[in-house]
């Protein structure tokens, strides 16, 4: 029996392999269960590029909202950092907005950074910000298990206060 | 019975010439095989989109996080560049936020640009920019494979610093 190639067939299930299992009919017009070839896709799961069917991706979907606020109003002189907890696994992180404030004497700067894989990876930084303004962004962070989300102060006074607000939602991606 | 034309069919499989096999319901209400002579959309497989039903596209969806982290301690005088690796085979970026930092004598300008396909895309460029501080951009960028994310200093000195952090995701597409 002829094997389509680089079509969609219909998925019912893997065998004990882990191997997905298709539907085909065959010449008596039976419905058989068969290994689909190595090209095909999978209808439901793949999506059509570059004129082929290719596997999707998993969804930014929705699994709970992201809301996290972090305060630190007796900072040490120098620098400092206000960090969120590190995405645990099973979870993905899109956050969507980004923003602090400092209350006090004027410091050096203030930023935000994501910590990612052991990289520092600097978003945005102001120089000199005025109290108690808020400096935000808007975009689409994508943190994986482990990463996190660091707001940064240089050249703090004694006792002043910073304030860092994230929100976003989260996806739970189990097996 | 006439075969539904232009509209979503379950798929079953493929017969032995290939051809596609959905389900229909007859004139009793029962289900039976046919082939589908009009190559109709699957469901599940498909979006309509002005007036008909089209193959979906992959979404944007996660398989992967990105982010760089590049620097250049030892600038050449005049004009250099800061190339991130190229995207590679298999794979797309979606790019959502770059900055860009300078440390030394104020240069004329600094640029983050996609190059792509030959093509040199300018995103943001910022004249005279301020030593030691931050310019920064939220966006959304894709890129796909062998193309580069390139921020380009003129005017350096000799032995500036220049920095260029990159964040947003991954898309495999695979068979």
């Amino acid at each position: 029996m002829a094997t389509p190639k680089g079509n969609l067939v219909t998925p019912v299930g893997f065998d004990p392999s882990g191997h997905p299992l298709a539907l085909e009919v065959d010449a008596s017009g039976y419905l058989k269960v068969c290994t689909p070839a190595a090209a095909q896709g999978l209808v439901g799961t793949h999506g059509f590029v570059n004129a082929g069917w290719q596997k999707n991706p998993i969804n930014f979907g929705y699994s709970g909202r992201l809301a996290i606020a972090l305060t630190n109003t007796d900072l040490a002189a120098g620098a400092s950092a206000l960090s969120s907890l590190a995405v645990p696994a099973g979870w993905l992180w899109v956050i969507t907005n980004l923003a602090f404030f400092y209350a006090g004497s004027t410091p050096f700067s203030v930023g935000v950074r994501l910590i990612q894989g052991g990289l520092d990876i600097y978003l945005y930084m102001q120089m000199s910000p005025t109290g108690w303004m808020i400096y935000d962004r808007q975009g689409w962070w994508v943190l994986k298990e482990g990463d996190y989300v660091s707001c940064f102060v240089n050249g703090a006074a004694l006792g002043d206060d910073l304030y860092f607000r994230i929100h976003g939602f989260t996806v739970q991606i189990d097996l | 019975m006439p075969t539904p034309t232009g509209r979503l069919v379950t798929p079953l499989g493929y017969n032995p010439a290939d051809a596609l096999t959905p389900l229909e319901v007859n004139a009793s209400g029962y289900l039976i095989v046919t082939i589908d002579p009009a190559n109709n959309p699957l469901v599940s497989a498909h979006g309509f989109v002005n007036g008909a039903w089209r193959k979906s596209p992959i979404p944007f969806g996660y398989s992967d996080v990105l982010n760089s982290a590049l620097a250049n301690l030892a600038l050449a005088a005049g004009a250099n560049n800061l190339d991130s690796a190229a995207v590679g085979a298999g794979l797309i970026w979606v790019v959502t936020n770059v900055s860009v930092m300078y440390v030394g004598t104020a240069p004329t300008s600094v640029s983050v640009n996609v190059v792509s396909g030959g093509a040199t895309i300018c995103l943001f460029q910022q004249n005279a920019p301020v030593t030691a501080t931050r310019y920064d951009r939220q966006g959304k960028w894709v890129l796909e494979a062998t193309d580069i994310l390139r921020c380009t200093v003129v005017g350096a000195t000799l032995n500036d610093d220049l920095y260029l952090d990159v964040h947003g995701y991954q898309i495999a597409i695979e068979l």
